[in-house]
């Protein structure tokens, strides 16, 4: 599945075919979530998210110039700051994240961890506008 | 804040506090354990509700497109601007390609289709009309050979007029027609418009609509930068956040749900990506508008035909980088773009410049440019602002004044009677004999022929009146019909309105009927006004020339609004003298034109039509260029048997005939 994604998103980046890039997303976003769900250790698994919302971001905004500048002009400048800054907000987000993981796991009581989640989902929902 | 809001947030607050208490002092929650239900409802409840909130969060975001989507469609279509192109002008015959096309399966079930019946009588008519025309067979013996269906060898052109409105088909027939998926009403539509054309000898015709027709259908029209943002008083910005979080946001609650109900921290951790796209969209400040736009033009006032260059460069004045900066230059809908491109997109550092260059094919006209769209983004495209930059530039493109032939325009000037008209009646110039009328005066009787045969007669002279004549130009929405076909037919190229070939005529006739010593006025048949009363000299003339080229009302957009012909008509009609002559440019591309002309005819003018033919260059070839042309030669012939003198003339045909045949007399019916 995950092979088939990345076939179908190089194809779709490569000759900038956008119908092909949607599928391509979605197969491997799918594999991420199967791996997941199948038991993959964490920091695998924040890595292979990270490169394909990478990918996600990066397809996204070089599709949307397309539509809005045209093909001709050079874009590569506008996609390069674009790319690097993404990968630096997400990785440094995921680092963050993860770093806070890592160092709090093991023995704590589930009851905290329960009213932590329904703590925060209630926030969601009611700051939500 | 709703109560249950309220409580929803009092609940989050008092949890959230109640978890932070346990994590940070272990030892109060040692007594507790849970077991059984108690243990995975919980769980399952928060992972089914975050499932819920990424769903919301999506329909929102699809909700909130929508309404901004109706809400724009007021004002503008929504669409990224794409200056480049001029506003696409349907080619010839496209209403009735539409009508064809908006016969559904549906309307079948109607027990009185009316668009059918309508779009049937308005082809049959066309029919008889080019039918009978000339030496051809009666009116009567037409309607009898289109219902008997023995004037075309096609079965399925015959069977259109001698059929049902709604054809009975065979059970393999539907599903053949099912498979073509064309209404067999429609198919036959097309083929019967396709044979009248091959019969009236305007060439074969395909049963099909021409490519320029299909790419009218279904193209998005071109969108002026000016029309971008919607109308109102802060509309030269806009900001907005960019559906890029929502998307994230959402992507992650789901997957932290799926974590959080099948027990999988990594799951749960990807939340992580939700939470860092979400903290950086609310922290990062709004994008810089400070930017600085400049335009350029290598000739501010090009010949028509020329080529001019137009560098348009952005400077970044403010004090931070702009990570990514569109720019799209407001290209005047007159002006298309012949090389590069008007828009480009960049990083700036502060203080640094970029430009871009591209070329524009000048055409007659003052074409002023729309603002210049800046959209500036931050560096990971969350929030957008979108500002409308004005630079004031002005192309003013104007054919050089007409070099008259005959040598100089007269001099004299032309008071009362200088010009002949066709009227017998007093005056110095004979015109012609008649028998004696009682009334008439006995200085005109011909009193050698008296003397001769015994008979009285009259002589009648050319009347001298003053000639007064008005241009009116057809410059309705229904007239900018794109009269090029639309190009090269693959639907890419710049087509050009007709009207702008009925103004370089009117311009022309104005400038004949100046120097022939009439006094000529100008007028716009349009919803926008436009309009000169004929005068004499050269103010009131330069006038007249300054509004043929720079007058909205004869510009290159079509105007938004309908106009009651026969009301408009009665307008100008008020301002200018009932013995007017009215010179009626229109390309005659619906019936309302030829009522027009009908109501300057009724209300006493003496009318003549100029008919620049939008199908003159075209190479279409579809059933919808045919019955074009066909009902656009049966509204001619509608004209000249009103008694109104109607010349079709080929816009590829140089200006100089027209304006010969414009001087003489009323223009010639060929």
């Amino acid at each position: 599945m995950g092979a088939l994604g990345v076939l179908s998103l190089a194809g779709a980046l490569t000759f900038g075919v956008e119908s092909a890039y949607a599928p391509g997303i979605a197969l491997l976003a799918g594999s991420v979530v199967l791996a997941g769900v199948l038991g993959l250790t964490p920091p695998f698994l924040l890595a292979a998210a990270f490169l394909v919302l990478l990918a996600w971001d990066v397809g996204k905004h070089g599709f949307g110039i397309a539509r809005e500048v045209g093909r001709e002009p050079s874009t590569f400048r506008i996609e390069a700051v674009h790319g690097l800054s993404s990968a630096l907000v997400y990785a440094a987000g995921a680092t963050l994240g993860y770093g806070i993981y890592a160092g709090v796991t093991g023995g704590r009581s589930v009851v905290a961890l329960l009213a932590l989640l329904v703590g925060s989902v209630a926030l969601l929902f009611a700051l939500r506008t | 804040m709703s109560r249950a809001r309220r409580g929803l947030l009092v609940v989050g607050l008092a949890s959230g506090l109640v978890g932070v208490l346990l994590v940070a002092s272990p030892g109060v929650a040692r007594g507790v354990s849970l077991t059984g239900a108690a243990r995975t409802v919980p769980v399952a409840v928060v992972g089914v509700a975050a499932a819920a909130l990424a769903a919301r969060s999506l329909l929102d975001a699809r909700r909130g497109n929508a309404a901004g989507d109706g809400e724009r469609k007021a004002t503008t279509s929504g669409a990224f601007p794409s200056p480049e192109r001029r506003p696409r002008y349907d080619p010839p015959g496209t209403e009735f390609a539409r009508r064809v096309d908006a016969i559904g399966w549906t309307d079948r079930r109607d027990a009185e289709p009316a668009n059918r019946r309508e779009l049937r009588d308005d082809l049959r008519n066309a029919a008889t009309s080019a039918l009978s025309r000339g030496s051809g067979p009666s009116p009567r013996e037409v309607e009898r050979r289109l219902r008997d269906g023995s004037w075309t060898d096609d079965p399925l052109a015959s069977a259109f007029f001698a059929g049902d409105l709604v054809p009975s088909l065979s059970l393999s027939g539907y599903v053949r027609a099912l498979v073509r998926g064309e209404p067999p009403f429609a198919r036959r539509a097309g083929r019967a418009a396709a044979a009248l054309s091959k019969r009236a000898g305007a060439g074969d015709m395909t049963p099909a609509p021409s490519a320029d027709v299909r790419v009218a259908f279904g193209d998005e029209p071109a969108v002026r930068t000016s029309r971008y943002l919607p109308d109102g008083e802060e509309s030269r910005e806009r900001e907005s956040a960019t559906d890029r979080v929502r998307g994230v946001t959402a992507a992650a609650l789901a997957v932290g749900g799926l974590g959080i109900v099948t027990l999988r921290p990594g799951l749960l951790l990807l939340a992580l990506f939700g939470i860092t796209v979400s903290g950086y969209a609310r922290a990062v400040p709004a994008p810089s508008r400070a930017v600085a736009v400049e335009r350029a033009v290598s000739d501010a006032e090009p010949a028509v035909g020329d080529e001019v260059e137009v560098t348009l460069s952005v400077r970044n004045v403010g004090d931070a980088t702009l990570a990514d900066l569109r720019l799209v230059d407001g290209v005047p809908p007159g002006l298309a773009v012949v090389d590069g491109s008007p828009k480009f997109a960049t990083a700036l550092r502060p203080g640094k410049r970029a430009s871009v260059t591209y070329t524009v094919e000048a055409a007659r006209g003052d074409h002023a440019f729309d603002p210049a769209l800046v959209v500036t983004r931050d560096a990971l495209g969350v929030r957008k602002r979108e500002t409308l930059v004005d630079t004031e530039t002005t192309v003013s493109c104007r054919p050089p004044a007409q070099s008259l032939p005959g040598g100089a325009p007269a001099r004299t000037t032309t008071r009362a009677g200088r010009s002949r008209s066709d009227a017998p009646g007093p005056g110095v110039e004979f015109h012609s004999v008649r028998e004696y009328r009682p009334g008439d005066p006995p200085s005109r009787i011909d009193w050698r022929r008296k003397a001769k045969t015994g008979e009285f007669s009259t002589v009648a002279f050319h009347e001298h009146r003053r000639q007064r004549v008005l241009v009116v130009v057809d410059a309705r929405a229904e007239a900018y019909v794109a009269w090029d076909g639309g190009g090269d037919g693959d639907g890419n190229s710049n087509g050009e309105p007709v009207v702008q070939r009925g103004v370089a005529a009117a311009a022309a006739l104005v400038s004949r009927f100046r120097s022939a010593g009439v006094p000529v006025g100008l007028a716009a048949l349009s919803p926008r006004s436009c309009r000169f009363p004929p005068g004499r000299g050269g103010d009131h003339h330069r006038r007249l020339q300054e509004a043929l080229v720079a007058s909205p009302a004869l510009g290159w957009v079509p105007p938004d609004g309908e106009v009651d012909a026969s009301a408009a008509v009665r307008e100008i009609h008020r301002r200018v003298r009932a013995d007017t002559r009215v010179v009626f440019v229109s390309p005659l591309s619906d019936d309302a034109s030829v009522t027009a002309a009908r109501r300057f005819d009724a209300h006493g003018h003496p009318v003549s039509v100029l008919s620049p033919d939008p199908a003159a260059r075209t190479r279409a070839r579809g059933y919808e260029s045919g019955y074009a042309s066909l009902a656009r030669e049966r509204r001619l012939r509608r004209l000249r048997a009103a008694g109104i003198p109607a010349s079709d003339w080929d816009p590829t045909e140089p200006l100089r005939e027209v304006t010969r045949s414009g001087q003489s007399r009323a223009t010639t019916s060929r």
